[in-house]
């Protein structure tokens, strides 16, 4: 068995048929193993989350959004192409019948009210951009800089487990990977605000970075929270871990535990807000103050590697919440019978509900982003430190004496091919008495505070000149 | 038809409708069609704006006219823009980094010249000191569109004027020779005005 | 302390929550009416353009016919967007026999409108460049019988170029080409590059005249032709009626002096 996950191994065996699979039987495994989901599943969710975004903005200011490209330029590219033997109006002629049938017809009118073609239309303009550097950037590093965010933005999908047959890499500390290999994406950025020799993105990268490393901690926390929960830091044993053998399946997942998990994963939800530079924290491309930020000298394809790379961050953290808190892949009600499924149904289900799950965090980072003015640098900095933090902290110690009082970790459930890790086994009273107790304190405390200082607000008192 | 050579160089003049039909039996118009399908559709505009055509540029682009319909969204930076707007008047001082900024745009760019002040000086073209006449004095203009300012819907109107002109940007096959300005209201209006076609852009003013 | 920073994250939270409360009830309200029905975008070229008031100053449009060229709008114009040239005709009345509006000039301010003694001038709420109506997509101004003249690409050119050119520079065939298709007395809208429209307000307008002139012209020929049948029976009455021979006046019908002419205006 080579060391290339459980996936590879079982492909590149199949490949083989009876025997030690050779090395072309394993590289191919590999091959659509590792790069096939990448290219099948992220690539388009993150192209599309573009357009997505641009549906969901339009909505939520009462606008149409996109609504005039359709697919018929690439489709007229697409019979020329095809019948370039055929004199043009003959090409014109054809479309003009293929486009006319009745369901195409349709599809197309459809398609060009969602505006499809616009992903098409930006990236084929894109395609056709001036590739300007700058006389003064630093070439090389300008050069790098945007293949370093999107390797950044995809390296983390390793280990992220889209289905339970569909694991790139099963390692054990998948979970610390994932925020390592995600912290390529601050150098990108220093890469590209330093490497443009514009002040403007000089000051963005450095923002960047500021931003990045400060809240690298609040994630990493609460990342660490789940970790001491579940006891062990494979991505795909974490899902393992949530398997819950009732109808309602979604009772075994993370978010359900205790009250400091749930506290964790909007810790983790709004750190990796952060950590993708969406609007309330964009602060290093924050067009108001800094023109662009660190890709403001980038044109054409090296911008649009940017985009691609902060659509694939949301993507990631969207991945990362569902699966540390949400069950990964499982389904919110009746996981037991799907596992019997047959395993293509099964993973094609799988895939499915954890594309859901990713897309359901992409519609609140969006909702998000429509909502929220940018906060100034000092907001962000006092949201990390003074907030989340110590939120992460609180919520550790939480978990850690649930445990304690638990009765600390016992072998928990075995699911599918994996083997039982350790889990608090509370039972249901624990559980019950583990919600009760931090939420009845945590209101009570809530009440003293509102209480004391929740009247009227400092500044507004200082306006108001103390009274009123 | 004419012996004015600007007049047979426009695309309508025989000579170029001989050569575009050689140019399509060339595979590369098939291309070409597709790259300016896509120009056409995604031009990124600068979120540039001088004076109170502003404010009508900012209404276009907001909820009640929503420019984002036909695949036009701000961009801060020159870099990543496809069309600067000039919206609004243009002093001496200005236009110096009005054509700066044109510079550090990426070809292929467009520019649009929005409201009188823009075109011609407008209320200021006859007594200011300070004011630039006509944008196009410093930098090629594709579309000129009246209105002190114009509304939303009109430079709406204006915007399909230059996607016309963008639909006929060839990015492999050959590029018509004519003039930049001529060709533009030409394109816009589909034929040629012999007025402004000597005309060039000037060295700014010291 | 800690207690204000607990506050402080109930206040935040609470906020949040207010403001995607806000932006969520856009969202769904949006989303659910597919389209958009809610949404209060108005997709220009599809859909209408929106009029603001009658007061909205469009772009400006000079009824030619009544026109005397008195150079009042040019006074009163701020920035020197008229430009004018004045014939007489038989009658030794100023008439004008090209009025240009250089829209890139113009700021649609309306002074000229007010200056105007006879009228003549008056502001749209025109604003379209190029409502492509029918084949020639500028308005030069037309009289009934032209305005079903259809343009190609050529005629545009030809038409814009001789537009451009002082009108004694013209050859005759050039003269009588334009004579075919433009009523020389009209105003051309005209921009730095000879931008013009035709605004469908303009045709409906003419339409209407001509309509009325038509109308006005049957009254007045039914008119004469009972004034006419009226006299004569008259006259015959009269006639008959005569004991003295009458003595028929003798109308001297005076050739009618060629006025002086400018050669059709400069």
């Amino acid at each position: 068995m080579s060391d290339l996950g459980y996936a590879v191994d079982a492909l590149a065996q199949w490949l083989a048929g009876s025997g030690k699979p050779g090395w072309f039987a394993v590289l191919l495994a590999a091959i659509t193993v590792w790069v096939l989901p990448m290219l099948l599943v992220i690539f388009p969710i993150a192209s599309l989350g573009q357009i997505f975004e641009r549906k969901i903005a339009a909505a939520i200011q009462r606008r149409v959004g996109p609504n005039s490209v359709g697919l018929d330029g690439p489709l007229r590219f697409a019979f020329r192409m095809l019948l370039c033997f055929l004199p043009r109006t003959t090409q014109d002629k054809a479309f003009a019948t293929f486009t006319n049938l009745p369901g195409i017809r349709q599809f197309l009118r459809i398609a060009k009210s969602l505006g499809l073609g616009q992903l098409a239309a930006d990236g084929v303009k894109m395609l056709g951009k001036e590739d300007l550097i700058p006389a003064g950037a630093d070439g090389i590093v300008f050069r790098l800089a945007p293949y370093l965010a999107l390797t950044g933005a995809f390296l983390p999908f390793c280990v992220v487990p889209f289905a339970h047959h569909l694991v790139m890499l099963e390692v054990p500390v998948g979970a610390l990977y994932a925020i390592a290999a995600s912290g390529v994406t601050v150098m990108a950025l220093k890469m590209a605000g330093w490497g443009s020799g514009s002040k403007w993105s000089m000051l963005g990268g450095m923002r960047a970075v500021a931003q990045l490393v400060s809240y690298e901690i609040p994630v990493g926390l609460a990342v660490a929270g789940v970790v001491l929960w579940c006891g062990t830091m494979d991505l795909h044993a974490i899902v393992g871990q949530q398997y819950h053998s009732g109808v309602f399946s979604l009772l075994g997942w993370n978010l359900l535990q205790s009250p400091f998990l749930l506290l964790l994963a909007c810790v983790l939800f709004f750190g990796g807000l952060a950590e993708c530079q969406r609007t309330p924290f964009d602060m290093a491309e924050a067009e108001s103050e800094l023109v662009s930020g660190f890709n403001i000298e980038y044109s054409g394809l090296r911008w649009g590697m940017f985009a691609m790379a902060e659509y694939t961050e949301m993507l990631l953290v969207g991945s990362l919440v569902a699966t540390l808190f949400l069950g990964g892949y499982q389904s919110p009600i009746g996981e037991q019978w799907l596992v019997s499924l047959p395993v293509a149904i099964e993973t094609l289900l799988h895939i499915t509900i954890f594309i859901l799950k990713v897309l359901a965090s992409f519609l609140l980072m969006m909702w998000i982003r429509w909502t929220l003015p940018r906060f100034r640098v000092d907001q962000v900095m006092r949201l990390c430190w003074l907030t989340l933090v110590p939120l992460c902290l609180l919520s550790l110690l939480g978990i850690a004496v649930t445990m304690l009082a638990g009765g600390g970790a016992e072998m928990g459930e075995a699911y599918g091919r994996l083997p039982a890790r350790l889990q608090p086994q509370l039972g249901t009273t624990g559980h019950l008495l583990g919600w009760a107790i931090p939420l009845a304190i945590g209101i009570v405390v809530v009440r003293i505070a509102r209480k004391r200082h929740g009247q009227v607000h400092p500044a507004l008192q200082r306006l108001t000149g103390g009274g009123a | 038809m004419t012996d004015d050579p600007m007049m047979n160089a426009l695309p309508g003049s025989t000579k170029q409708k001989a050569g575009n039909q050689l140019d399509e039996q060339i595979h590369l118009t098939a291309v070409d069609e597709f790259l300016a399908w896509g120009k056409e559709n995604s031009l990124f505009y600068l979120l540039f704006a001088t004076a109170c055509c502003g404010i009508e540029l900012m209404q276009a682009g907001g909820p009640r006219y929503d420019l984002d319909r036909l695949g036009m969204i701000p961009r801060a930076t020159p870099r990543q823009s496809d069309l600067m707007i000039i919206a609004g008047t243009i002093t001496h001082k200005m236009a110096e980094r009005v054509r700066l900024i044109y510079q550090q745009m990426t070809e292929p760019r467009w520019v649009v010249s929005m409201g009188s002040c823009a075109n011609s000086g407008g209320p200021f073209s006859k007594w200011s000191y300070s004011v630039l006449n006509g944008i196009d004095k410093y930098i090629p203009v594709d579309i000129y569109i009246p209105g002190c300012p114009p509304r939303p819907e009109a430079l709406i109107d204006g915007v399909y004027a230059l996607r016309e002109r963008v639909r006929r940007y060839r990015t492999l096959g050959v590029r018509e020779t004519v003039p930049h300005i001529v060709a533009s209201a030409d394109a816009a209006f589909g034929c040629h005005f012999g007025k402004g076609g000597s005309k060039q852009p000037e060295e700014p003013k010291a | 302390m800690i207690l204000e920073w607990v506050n402080d994250i109930c206040e935040g939270v609470q906020a949040f929550v207010t403001g995607l409360r806000t932006t969520g009830h856009f969202l769904v309200e949006n989303l659910r009416n597919e389209g958009g029905a809610t949404a209060i975008t108005r997709q220009y070229p599809q859909q209408p353009a929106e009029v603001v008031g009658d007061r909205q100053r469009g772009h400006l449009f000079n009824k030619a016919e009544i026109c005397i060229v008195c150079f009042a709008c040019d006074k009163a114009c701020p920035v020197d967007c008229f430009k004018m040239e004045m014939e007489r005709n038989e009658d030794n009345k100023p008439h004008c026999s090209r009025f240009d509006i250089d829209l890139s000039k113009c700021i649609y301010c309306g002074l000229c409108v007010r200056a105007c003694p006879t009228d003549s001038l008056s502001m749209t709420q025109a604003f379209e460049l190029d409502p492509k109506i029918d084949g020639a997509r500028f308005l030069f101004n037309r009289n009934s019988e032209q305005l079903d003249v259809h343009f190609d690409e050529d005629d545009m050119q030809r038409l814009h170029r001789l537009s451009a050119m002082p009108r004694a520079e013209l050859s005759a065939e050039d003269r009588d080409w334009l004579a075919a298709r433009v009523d020389s007395r009209g105003q051309h809208l005209i921009g730095m590059y000879g931008l013009g429209f035709y605004a469908p307000e303009e045709k409906a307008r003419v339409d209407e005249e001509r309509e009325v002139k038509k109308k006005a012209k049957d009254a007045a020929a039914a008119k004469a032709k009972a004034a006419a049948a009226a006299a004569a029976a008259a006259a015959a009455a009269a006639a008959a009626a005569a004991v003295t021979p009458a003595v028929t006046p003798a109308v001297i019908v005076a050739p009618s002096q060629p006025l002086k002419d400018d050669g059709g205006g400069a």
